[in-house]
């Protein structure tokens, strides 16, 4: 009885949502809670393109389900999986989208033209769409994409010193936690590094920077001549001399305790109880800790540096605006209407949608200047602060984050993001920012920082290892030993550092060769090609 | 049972105090971590991460409760979930008794066989990738059945449930017999109320598995959420708690305007593991006094 | 349907008996055909492990390889490791569970006050009905340095001077397994010991305190001897579980910290195999674990045969 009940009531909430619209199954590879049914925007475009989409976010870890779905067989209509994708094409999931591009979406291929040599693979057909393109110019944002974070109540107390080297911010934190032991009852945690599974770039990543690079990934390619060589860091005596000086930290107190075996959700609750002093990461891993503590404690927000080793290093860390070429949203063999899909996402990419999907509708989300410029009320404002109304309401997430858009300045002088029309930056900044900002000088932290230096290949990190391939598996074992001896760097006794780091070399050295010779062939190819 | 003693035993003392304080302290160590979730999930979240919440909630709220269960995702999920549970738990439960009955026949020709054949399967498998094949070539992957039919009869159960039959008194089954019985009137009549120990373990045995199960839906069911169930809901709020602390920040927001209500991924955590663990919690004591009964591996009769 | 005993002459064929066995077909070969599909049809594809397989193209399209991802795999030092692991954990998840279990029934069944007898027993059930997704969290938080309750009792009877990063220490690794299981398992384990101990002969205890027999040597030399085939029988069973059993445990509690000593098979097969489309080689790693667990589980049964002891077979 109470069975047939609830298999009914079940068989009936299923049918009730069926109706007449053309319906793709996307499958997105980022963990995102289910859409909620209707949103502003998403309401909007299914009535201008009948298309209903059936979302599926990530669940478990990408890998997995990617690599159980490529050998399954059963594909969605369209799929995105981050590092993924060329493995989906090389398994045969993904259709060219040349023709249909050619004939069905106009707007992808112009606003795409600048990038499609990069997208062009081996047999000359482009098989995805990165989720950024950049047609007319880039564009700069508040916070740089990487950086050693320092709490502001530090810079403050020390009289808003310029840190550049590892021993100056170190210095600073550790006077501040003698002067501080505790903060609101608690004690002070001098530096925080995240160690969470694949997140655990966050700390051994971080050679590279102190060298002076952007992020390129596992290895740097350094200029030698006119040509860039592919080298290893880990190893290097900047990541020698980095790991020391964290484990003369950590042995002294001020490293925290539980940072490597901390979660995520346990780094971001720490940074945002105004307790942290310290953290490198980059930006889009601490800005949910940054946004509570610019409302709760905005005394306590973080401040990047591009920290470097010592004070012979350039810096260049700021990324070279760059489309990430190598990941993107494909349609599958399995979508049974590819003209319907490439016309959906010709759609969501021209400008007028682009603007819907981060501005909003004119009049209400946002109003125009007499200079034809972009901005925002103070109520309008204040509704696009509130993260939950932006994605449960509003709706833009689940139209930005994986599906193709644009970013960087628009046709006519505007930012596609908000957050990036210049001439907001410093006027939409929380008053404690502008404290920052004043007193350094700068109208957006990422002024802090040097210009970058060209790079055409930039950056290593979107070159892939061929599946199961003995780079791929020499890449898994490598990782293996660095997650194995980092924590003991830092952690062990300062006598016994220089032992570790021995064995650390010895272990970790052997694992690298095959990697670099396909990161070397990307590299060239990339410079040639490009 | 024992017979009484009437002196004082320092024996009796000694055995009575340790065995009490063992449980004692058992009853803490399994309850403790239960009491401080369900506090927490109780407590404001905002206030839960400072600390020190420990077996009572030290602001009170319902928001967090609020939050999770006016989502519809959940509510649907917590149906199907029921569902396959309940229709498991019948299904499984009762094909196992069968079978369990045909083994226990000491005649039967194939006992030896089919033993095997289950036997076999609780060490051997084909591994992940070729199941898949198999589930979807037989029409599962985006349907409830994929939940009920692969686990239909398993191995374990089994050896429970023959060990139980073969420990009723043969006598009761030759007599039927002799009277006429075939043998599904005797598997009906005699061998099923005998068996109700042992069928309410094992059913709560497949409930247990079922309702704790997110692995199936991730495989087979994760394209159609319409077949989503509590657990998988479960790992999807422990997954992107960070992602719905959207809602935090809003929530701080509107604590600083003076309407104090936060999310925090712990609380959330808290809630949903809360949310998940009642309906089993409640259910289990009713079927508890069958247990002990029910479950008998290795013969004790002699 | 009077099938057996009526019949004077005895049938000699096995087809005949099974003619005459018509309702016990009936009643166990549709399942028996269940089974084979979904156990046993699967297994074909364990030619995977002697192929590369990749996806897209049919089984017969594969490129054959011979015994190479054995070889791969015996070659490979983080097998050695994974072995290790594997083996070391679920030892020490069988000896701890099995002795806690047998303890927490002998205890529960020198209680006399009932009422508190039940209240011990259900709450000691409480954590086996939880799944470990739910379970890994309660121990993550009990653990954590940071008001964590198990550093908060030791910090406050002044065992230990400063918080303890139990989850972070490799070598503590597989006795938190071990000591997690325990804390789940131990009241439902103790269920099928106290089965046994309801079905033992009162008349043996009656004449154990008539010889003069305290109740620990009542425990001694009645209930323990009592119990064990079920002992035994459990022993056996779990033999073949050595080389696959914990796969949420270890992979929901692990972290980079600690990966070289929590990395059991099934996380294995998932990292080097799986997620790196190396189906062949998760395939082959699959099969050594399924025969090495066959061979375990045979040789304890006949070893306990000879021991005199009931076999699961």
């Amino acid at each position: 009885m109470l069975l047939s009940v609830f298999l009914v009531l079940v068989t009936v909430s299923g049918t009730l949502a069926a109706q007449e619209l053309k319906e793709f199954h996307v499958f997105m590879g980022e963990p995102l809670p289910d859409y909620p049914g209707s949103t502003i925007i998403g309401d909007i475009i299914r009535a201008e393109t009948g298309v209903k989409l059936n979302r599926e976010y990530l669940v478990g870890d990408l890998e997995t389900k990617v690599g159980l779905m490529i050998a399954s067989g059963d594909y969605p209509d369209m799929v995105i999986a981050a590092h993924f994708t060329s493995l989906l094409k090389d398994a045969g999931v993904l259709v060219p989208l040349n023709d249909l591009i050619e004939e069905h979406a106009p707007n992808i291929k112009r606003l795409y033209a600048n990038h499609w040599e990069m997208l062009q693979q081996e047999d000359g057909n482009v098989y995805w769409l990165p989720i950024q393109a950049i047609p007319y110019g880039p564009d700069t944002s508040r916070y740089p994409s990487l950086g050693f974070f320092i709490s502001k109540k530090v810079l403050k107390e020390a009289g808003w010193p310029v840190v550049k080297t590892l021993d100056e911010y170190f210095g600073l934190i550790e006077d501040y936690v003698k002067k501080h032991p505790t903060i609101n009852g608690e004690s002070t945690i001098g530096y925080l590094t995240l160690f969470d599974s694949w997140r655990s770039f966050a700390t051994t990543n971080v050679p590279q920077h102190l060298m002076g690079y952007p992020n390129e990934g596992e290895f740097v390619p350094v200029l030698e001549q006119d040509r860039f060589v592919v080298r290893d860091y880990h190893t290097s005596n900047t990541a020698k001399a980095y790991y020391k000086k964290l484990n003369e930290m950590y042995n002294k107190g001020i490293v925290d305790k539980e940072t490597f075996v901390m979660n995520y959700d346990q780094y971001i609750e720490k940074l945002s109880s105004g307790r942290v002093l310290g953290t490198f990461n980059q930006f889009w891993q601490l800005e949910s800790a940054q946004n509570i503590l610019l409302r709760d404690d905005p005394e306590s927000i973080f401040v990047p540096f591009p920290v470097v080793i010592d004070g012979l290093v350039e810096e260049y860390q700021r990324d070279i605006p760059y489309v990430q070429s190598t990941q993107g949203m494909g349609i599958t063999v399995s979508c049974k209407d590819p003209v319907g899909a490439i016309k959906y996402l010709d759609y969501l990419i021209r400008e007028d949608t682009q603007r819907l999907i981060q501005w909003g509708i004119e009049g209400e989300h946002y109003e125009v200047d007499e200079n034809g410029l972009y901005y925002r009320t103070d109520e309008q404002m204040a509704l696009f602060r509130d993260p939950d109304w932006v994605q449960n309401v509003f709706g833009r997430q689940y139209f930005h984050n994986s599906f193709p858009s644009l970013r960087g300045v628009d046709e006519n002088g505007n930012m596609f993001f908000p957050d990036t029309q210049p001439h907001l930056i410093y006027s939409s900044s929380h008053d404690s920012e502008k404290e920052v900002m004043d007193a350094y000088g700068v109208k957006s932290f990422s002024d802090l920082y040097n210009e970058p230096r060209e790079r055409k290949y930039f950056p290593l990190w979107t070159i892939t290892m061929p599946a199961g391939s003995p780079a791929h598996i020499e890449e898994t074992r490598m990782k293996d030993v660095l997650n194995g001896y980092v924590p003991e760097l830092v952690m062990s006794k300062p006598e016994e550092f220089e032992k570790v780091w021995a064995n650390f070399v010895r272990d970790i050295s052997p694992l690298m060769e095959k990697q670099m010779e396909v990161y070397q062939e990307g590299i060239d190819w990339r410079m040639e090609n490009w | 049972m024992m017979i009484k003693k009437r002196y004082v035993n320092w024996e009796d003392i000694i055995i009575n105090v340790f065995v009490y304080i063992i449980l004692i302290l058992l009853i803490i160590v399994t309850l403790y971590p239960f009491l401080n979730t369900l506090a927490i999930s109780f407590n404001d979240a905002l206030d839960s991460s400072k600390g020190g919440i420990h077996l009572w909630p030290r602001k009170f709220t319902l928001y967090n409760y609020k939050t999770l269960l006016t989502r519809r995702q959940i509510f649907h999920a917590s149906l199907v979930s029921v569902a396959r549970t309940v229709l498991s738990t019948f299904l499984c439960t009762f094909s196992t008794a069968m079978v369990a009955y045909t083994l226990s026949r000491k005649e039967f020709v194939l006992r030896k066989f089919i033993s095997f054949v289950y036997v076999l399967t609780m060490y051997i498998d084909g591994g992940l990738v070729p199941t898949y094949f198999l589930i979807r070539s037989l029409g599962l992957t985006n349907s409830f059945w994929v939940y009920v039919l692969p686990g239909l009869v398993s191995a374990f159960n089994l050896i429970v449930i023959r060990t139980y039959i073969n420990g009723l008194p043969d006598s009761l089954i030759e007599s039927a017999r002799v009277d006429g019985a075939g043998e599904f009137t005797i598997f009906f009549k005699i061998v099923l109320p005998l068996c109700k120990p042992v069928l309410a373990t094992i059913a709560l045995f497949v409930a247990v598995d079922n309702w704790n199960a997110w692995f199936d839906t991730f495989l087979y069911n994760s394209a159609n959420p319409q077949l989503s169930t509590l657990q998988y809901e479960l790992m999807k709020v422990l997954q992107s708690a960070n992602t719905m602390t959207g809602s935090l920040e809003q929530a701080l927001a509107q604590a600083a305007a003076g309407t104090v209500h936060t999310i925090t991924p712990r609380a959330i955590r808290a809630t949903m593991t809360i949310i998940v663990t009642v309906p089993i919690v409640i259910v289990y004591p009713f079927l508890q006094k069958y247990f002990v009964h029910g479950l008998t591996v290795g013969g004790v009769k002699e | 349907m009077n099938t057996s005993t009526s019949l004077a002459v005895k049938p000699n064929s096995f087809w005949q008996k099974l003619k005459q066995q018509k309702a016990l077909v009936l009643m166990s070969v549709p399942f028996l055909i269940h089974v084979i599909i979904f156990k046993y049809i699967p297994i074909w594809g364990w030619v995977l492990a002697f192929q590369n397989y990749w996806p897209g193209k049919s089984v017969f399209q594969q490129t054959w390889v011979g015994l190479d991802n054995f070889r791969d795999l015996f070659n490979d030092p983080v097998f050695y490791q994974v072995l290790r692991n594997t083996l070391a954990m679920s030892i020490i998840k069988l000896v701890m569970g099995t002795v806690a279990s047998i303890a927490l029934a002998l205890i529960i069944n020198e209680v006399r006050f009932m009422p508190f007898k039940k209240a011990a027993q259900t709450i000691s059930y409480l954590p086996h009905f939880i799944s470990w997704v739910v379970a890994a969290n309660l121990v993550r938080d009990a653990l954590s340095t940071d008001g964590g309750i198990v550093n908060d009792v030791l910090l406050s009877l002044n065992i230990i001077k400063e918080p303890i990063m139990f989850l972070g220490i490799p070598k503590l690794f597989w006795w938190i397994i071990g000591i997690s299981h325990v804390w789940k398992e131990v009241g439902w384990g103790a269920i099928i010991y106290l089965a046994a101990i309801a079905g033992i002969d009162p008349s043996l205890y009656e004449a154990a305190v008539i010889d003069g027999a305290g109740r620990l040597k009542q425990m001694w030399y009645i209930t323990l001897p009592s119990i064990r085939p079920t002992i035994s029988i459990l022993l056996i069973m779990n033999m073949g579980y050595l080389l696959s059993s914990g796969f949420e445990q270890q992979y929901l509690l692990q972290n980079g910290r600690v990966i070289d000593y929590a990395r059991v098979f099934t996380i294995y097969e998932l990292d080097y195999g799986i997620k790196m489309m190396r189906y062949s080689f998760a395939t082959a790693v699959g099969i050594f674990r399924s025969v090495v667990s066959l061979v375990l589980v045979f040789a304890a049964n006949q070893f306990a045969k000879r021991f005199g002891q009931e076999g699961l077979m």
